[in-house]
């Protein structure tokens, strides 16, 4: 089943719109002609299937609860979540998907830290009394 | 042992090492042999000095993505959404540029 891979209003057709623009006027710098690549790629396979193995995609259930509806993360490079992703939904029509964000955005220069999130507790495991995993398996061997 | 508090309450824990530290002129002061990359560092008014470790929680979205996205999922719920994205065009202009 082919699907028809929608822009989201105002964010996501916007950096379409722009990346478009800077291709036809050549003025887009060689990490966003690079970016452009990758992400004209995740649409046309996200049209043909949206499970692609290239692109991992996979429900992200917080989002899905926050929005009331599922909502998917495919990644722009195999296995590198950095280097881009899209958040997409099914939708609003039958074999329909429409980008809902896409990151990194380009306006996205500063901040990058607050990406990072620390756990919110400590381990409770005491990680000096643990030995390393090639000293536990030689014991075993011995036992 | 040593009872050492954390989040949970109170835990028992073994003093593996004790040594004495001499901050540099900027009152930085080097941990040797921490087994964490991240710590949470306490400061006390007594001058007393409390690390715990962090561990890096799952990549999440960034704040600035997350209100864009509340922002087109607004609109999408009202039936608003842009024109299909042409992967085929974008691919043959980076083609063209290359």
């Amino acid at each position: 089943m082919k699907f028809e891979v929608l822009q989201g209003v105002p964010h996501v057709e916007k950096v379409w719109r722009d990346l478009m623009d800077g291709l036809a006027k050549n003025s887009l710098t060689r990490p966003e002609r690079g970016f452009a690549k990758k992400l004209a790629k995740a649409v046309d396979h996200l049209g043909k299937n949206p499970f692609h193995p290239g692109l991992q995609s996979h429900e992200i259930t917080d989002l899905s609860d926050r929005y009331g509806m599922k909502v998917f993360e495919s990644y722009l490079e195999n296995d590198t979540p950095v280097a881009g992703r899209i958040f997409w939904v099914y939708g609003p029509d039958r074999a329909q998907i429409t980008v809902v964000a896409i990151e990194p955005h380009p306006e996205d220069k500063r901040g990058a830290y607050n990406r990072v999130q620390l756990s919110a507790l400590p381990p409770t495991r005491d990680v000096h009394s643990q030995q390393p995993a090639t000293s536990q398996r030689s014991e075993r061997r011995k036992r | 042992m040593r009872f050492t508090p954390n989040d949970r309450g109170f835990c028992m824990t073994a003093v593996v090492k004790e040594f004495d530290v001499k901050g540099d002129p900027r009152k930085r002061f080097t941990i040797q042999g921490a087994s964490f990359e991240h710590y949470r560092a306490m400061l006390f008014s007594d001058g007393h000095i409390e690390l715990y470790p962090r561990i890096l929680a799952d990549p999440t979205i960034s704040l600035a993505t997350l209100e864009r996205m509340d922002e087109v999922m607004e609109k999408l719920a009202q039936g608003r959404v842009g024109q299909p994205m042409d992967a085929a065009a974008m691919l043959k202009l980076v083609e063209d540029d290359e």
